[in-house]
């Protein structure tokens, strides 16, 4: 291991620049008005504005189609992590950049640079890759995760991807470096997903991966239908395992799959991690792409035990495997228990899980309104998250097909949006903004207050198309938002639950982490309040510790809570 | 006396008479002759086919002359004479004949007629490229073609193949409400739900029958509910109340419908009534199961779910709603008890999904047939393993002695 200031390649310090990006010819000006005019243009009552274009993130993520090969890695698309890189406290972004695919005789596969964008406020952002060390495009990246795995207070970033799956070290002066902690164990393969979370409880951070399948170029299976060629589906590739990284400090990871508890193949493309049975330890939740979704639960110690068919979360509600892709944790019935979200494929509906009070889970998509509504769609980025500050989680839903012609929905999918009424969700797609009213090749998506106004904002990746970001227009009159700092310096949280009271309505929000898909969005919980409140109280549980409340808190501001120093609530 | 001595020139008279008869009917049978030997290959063929009831050996030989004056290549002649050739028992002459017969050009009574007979003399890969070649053109025959391709996909069990003619036989005959039927239960059967329903949109446009426009009815609300479009499923179930009151099936789709909308009180209200007019039917009671289980009346549930399993113990998703009922009550053996069945149950299923699709691929594989039978012995359907043992035994006769043991999944 190379430390920061050692080899690595001089960068540009970072200097907030506000103009940086604003444009000096009077004619481009003109043009970029008349576009943002003509893109926004929303309606009184729709939930997001498109700010893509104010906003200065100019970044599209591709997949080397072009090169009409076909390949099993061109089906999935990138993602993005919402990460305070330089803690300022503005959510910057960060977006990998997928990759080339050669077209002549010999297939070669390339890495397209990543990017990293920092907020400088009022949706002014700028691209600082080349000044972050992060232009370099070591793999075809796809998936990402953000965690502090050296617990020195500044955010470091895990890049998935073919050949090359890369860990950036944030060096604490605007900077990454990217080291190899792992040798040659994942230089050769393919990794889909990841999530930073303390699975052996020495309060440092390792990492699960998911993965897809053991593919190579060589390996991969050409399908054609009526002599028209397409990207194979999931079932031409034999699935692979997860991996699971021990965290053993010094910036060194071992691998320690089996130790954890790792088994039993899957085509990975979601690793989520939370405290799904409330029994105080991290959990992990692997959705897959037509083998089941995997439960891996956390206890006081080693290996994690996988129960996601015994605890009901492994299919669909007529007891299938289904397509699975983006997750998400949240209490949508308001029980104060987490349940899980996962978007399928066609012909599947979303899957929602709702919690029992016995650490099980049940299918209720029908109880929720949401069975048939998804079916003919294709779901990838998603959220499960208060859009509209009702304290009701409600639901995002980013589609597209993976195939390009061939299959029985198109390529390009609307996007949609449920309101939760009460644990119960109506179709608001119509109400939501000018992106929602077009069709996308949607893929990735994270969720971040970008603009600390209470309103979780969206970061869409559709795949060979530009970003898109979308302001939520609907903040709450009150709110409070809260961070968690864990005792002794912990980096993580993962697993803590925190509630408020909103209206005589206890709100629970859960520290989770590798929601969406392929992302990492805000890990800032916002609980909307009473108009009337000046301060707020919030209870937090630790992981596997105690429970606090945190008193007088000021509201429409961020508070960093620290475990020790709230009050201590005894059952 | 005088008799004896007759005039010599009278006798000459009579003898040239005789000789220019001779020589008129010879060259009246010389005539005769040239002509026949000068006949076009279309008139040889003609000749042929009327020979062929009566004398197949004549027949043949004017065949074979018709595509000798053809000059080698004649293939309404050498389409006569394949079937000719099947006719005899001579298959495996007929059918390398037919390879290297260019039939496409080939006249369609006589490509129809040939593939007729090849399919009945089990020639089935020359009966359906002859009749496939039919199905093509727009003669008189394609009917008759298309419905023998039908009748045969149908047989070998080849969806994909059989739902292209059934679309041609619509298309052909859209006032023919089984046409309609047909390829709306391929399309059912596929999951081509998107084209299923336009295809019931159509054929409600068409002037048919009160009950056939009913069943059309029923199964686009079915559709719906599978596409997951509530709306127009409410709407169209509302039609199809029109038509049919508040009968059995309305009831049942109704408690889709309501689901859909995620109206479960009402879903349960209306699947009671089904289940308490017709208690002993085990899908209106596996219905209230989970929509039971939806409402989290675990207790409830499990008693419709045990009932079902009781009658249906290979019911998979009945297993597996039981299992989340028992889930739901804290049974966690039971829960995996029939977590276990249900998997094992839908294995078997998914597996037999796998081999009718290879199936369709390649319908004289032997080993799809006996792991097919061997799958439904042991999901308890007997008459289906008769069925499959009895392929097995079609598409390679010997294959009755190879003992189970050697049969994946045996």
């Amino acid at each position: 291991m190379t430390g920061c200031d050692a080899t690595r390649p001089a960068t540009d310090s970072i200097h907030p620049n506000p103009s940086a990006h604003s444009k000096s010819d009077p004619s481009i000006q003109i043009e970029t008005t008349n576009l943002e005019t003509l893109s926004v243009s929303p309606r009184e009552d729709d939930w997001f504005e498109d700010v893509t274009l104010r906003s200065g993130i100019e970044w599209t993520y591709r997949n080397g189609r072009e090169a009409g090969r076909y390949l099993m890695i061109e089906s999935f698309g990138g993602g993005a992590a919402v990460i305070d890189f330089d803690r300022d406290g503005q959510c910057d972004l960060f977006m990998t950049g997928g990759g080339t695919i050669s077209s002549d005789a010999s297939i070669t596969i390339g890495g397209r640079p990543s990017v990293l964008f920092r907020n400088h406020g009022d949706w002014q952002f700028d691209n600082v890759t080349s000044r972050s060390g992060l232009s370099a495009a070591p793999c075809y990246s796809q998936g990402c995760a953000v965690g502090d795995f050296d617990a020195d207070g500044f955010p470091d970033l895990f890049v998935c991807g073919y050949k090359g799956s890369t860990l950036y070290r944030n060096c604490g002066d605007g900077t990454y470096f990217e080291i190899d902690p792992w040798g040659p164990s994942l230089s050769d393969d393919w990794t889909t997903a990841a999530v930073f979370a303390d699975f052996d409880h020495d309060t440092l951070p390792d990492l699960v991966i998911a993965r897809y399948a053991k593919w190579s170029p060589e390996t991969d299976v050409k399908c054609s239908k009526g002599g028209v060629r397409d990207l194979c589906g999931p079932t031409s590739y034999l699935g692979t395992t997860c991996l699971a990284f021990r965290n053993s400090g010094d910036c060194q990871f071992e691998e320690y799959s089996t130790q954890a508890g790792i088994q039993g193949s899957v085509h990975g493309l979601a690793v989520v991690a939370a405290d799904l049975n409330l029994d105080g330890w991290v959990d992990f939740y692997v959705a897959s792409d037509v083998t089941p979704n995997q439960l891996y639960l956390g206890g006081s110690r080693l290996p994690l035990l996988e129960r996601g068919v015994s605890a009901g979360v492994a299919f669909n509600e007529w007891g299938q495997a289904e397509g699975s892709m983006g997750t998400d944790i949240a209490d949508f019935d308001g029980d104060g228990r987490p349940d899980i979200w996962v978007t399928n494929f066609e012909r599947e509906d979303n899957a929602l899980y709702r919690s029992l009070d016995n650490g099980m889970f049940l299918h209720a998509t029908a109880v929720a309104g949401l069975s048939g509504v998804s079916r003919m769609l294709v779901g990838f980025g998603t959220a499960m998250t208060d859009f509209d500050g009702d304290g009701w989680p409600d639901l995002f839903v980013l589609n597209g097909n993976p195939i390009y012609s061939l299959a029985e929905s198109p390529f390009k999918q609307k996007p949609q949006l449920f309101r939760n009424l009460g644990g119960r969700f109506t179709d608001v797609t119509d109400k939501g903004g000018t992106f929602f009213r077009d069709v996308h090749s949607g893929r990735g998506s994270a969720v971040a207050d970008f603009d600390d106004d209470g309103a979780l904002d969206i970061v869409a990746i559709p795949m060979n198309d530009p970003v898109q970001i979308l302001r939520n227009r609907k903040s709450p009159e009150n709110f409070i938002r809260v961070q968690l700092a864990p005792r002794n310096g912990e980096p993580d949280a993962t697993g803590a639950t925190v509630s408020a009271d909103f209206q005589g309505r206890m709100l629970t929000r859960f520290a989770v982490r590798g929601t969406g898909f392929f992302s990492q969005s805000d890990s800032r919980m916002i609980f909307p309040l009473a108009p009337e409140l000046e301060t707020a109280e919030i209870t937090v549980s630790w992981p596997a510790r105690d429970r606090e409340i945190f008193r007088g808190l000021t509201v429409r501001k961020t508070h960093l809570l620290i475990e020790g120093q709230g009050e201590a609530v005894r059952d | 006396m005088t008799e004896v001595n007759a005039s010599p020139v009278r006798i000459n008279f009579r003898r040239l008479k005789v000789s220019v008869c001779a020589a008129a009917g010879m060259i009246v049978i010389a005539a005769i002759c040239w002509r026949l030997s000068q006949s076009t290959p279309v008139q040889l063929l003609e000749r042929g086919l009327a020979e062929s009831e009566h004398d197949p050996v004549v027949a043949a030989q004017l065949f074979h002359r018709a595509v000798d004056a053809a000059g080698g290549d004649y293939p309404d002649a050498q389409i006569a004479l394949c079937r000719l050739l099947l006719r005899r028992n001579a298959r495996q002459e007929a059918a390398g004949l037919f390879s290297t017969t260019n039939y496409s050009k080939c006249r369609t009574d006589l490509l129809l007629g040939f593939g007729r007979d090849a399919l009945r003399m089990k020639q089935r890969t020359e009966g359906l490229s002859a009749l496939e070649a039919v199905a093509r053109h727009n003669g008189p025959e394609r009917l008759v073609a298309l419905e023998l391709l039908m009748s045969d996909y149908q047989e070998w069990g080849q969806r994909p193949k059989q739902l292209q003619t059934a679309e041609s036989l619509m298309e052909l005959q859209p006032q023919n409400p089984q046409r309609w039927a047909d390829l709306i239960e391929l399309q059912t059967s596929l999951a081509r739900e998107s084209e299923c329903v336009v295809t019931i949109q159509r054929a409600l446009t068409q002037d048919f029958p009160v009950e056939f426009r009913s069943h059309l009815q029923n199964t686009l609300v079915q559709q719906l509910v599978n596409q997951g479009d509530a709306r127009e499923a409410r709407r169209e179930l509302e039609n199809l109340r029109k038509l049919e009151n508040d009968s059995l099936r309305v009831r049942g789709s109704e408690v889709y419908v309501c689901r859909l909308e995620g109206d479960l009180e009402k879903a349960l209200q209306i699947v009671t009534t089904i289940v308490d007019d017709a208690p002993d039917l085990p899908f209106p009671r596996f219905t209230r199961g989970f929509v039971l289980l939806d409402l989290r009346q675990f207790k409830e549930a499990t008693d419709d779910l045990e009932r079902v399993i009781a009658t249906q113990p290979f019911n998979a998703p009945a297993h597996f709603k039981l299992s989340e009922a028992y889930r739901g009550l804290g049974n966690g053996d039971l829960a995996a008890k029939h977590q276990r069945l249900a998997s094992e149950i839908a294995g078997k299923q998914i597996r037999m999904t796998s081999l009718l699709k290879q199936r369709d691929e390649d319908p004289y594989d032997p080993l799809i047939y006996r792991e097919l039978e061997q799958l439904h012995r042991e999901l308890g359907d007997l008459e289906a393993a008769k069925l499959w043992h009895r392929w097995a035994v079609r598409v390679s006769p010997q294959h009755s002695l190879i003992p189970s043991s050697q049969i994946p999944g045996g």
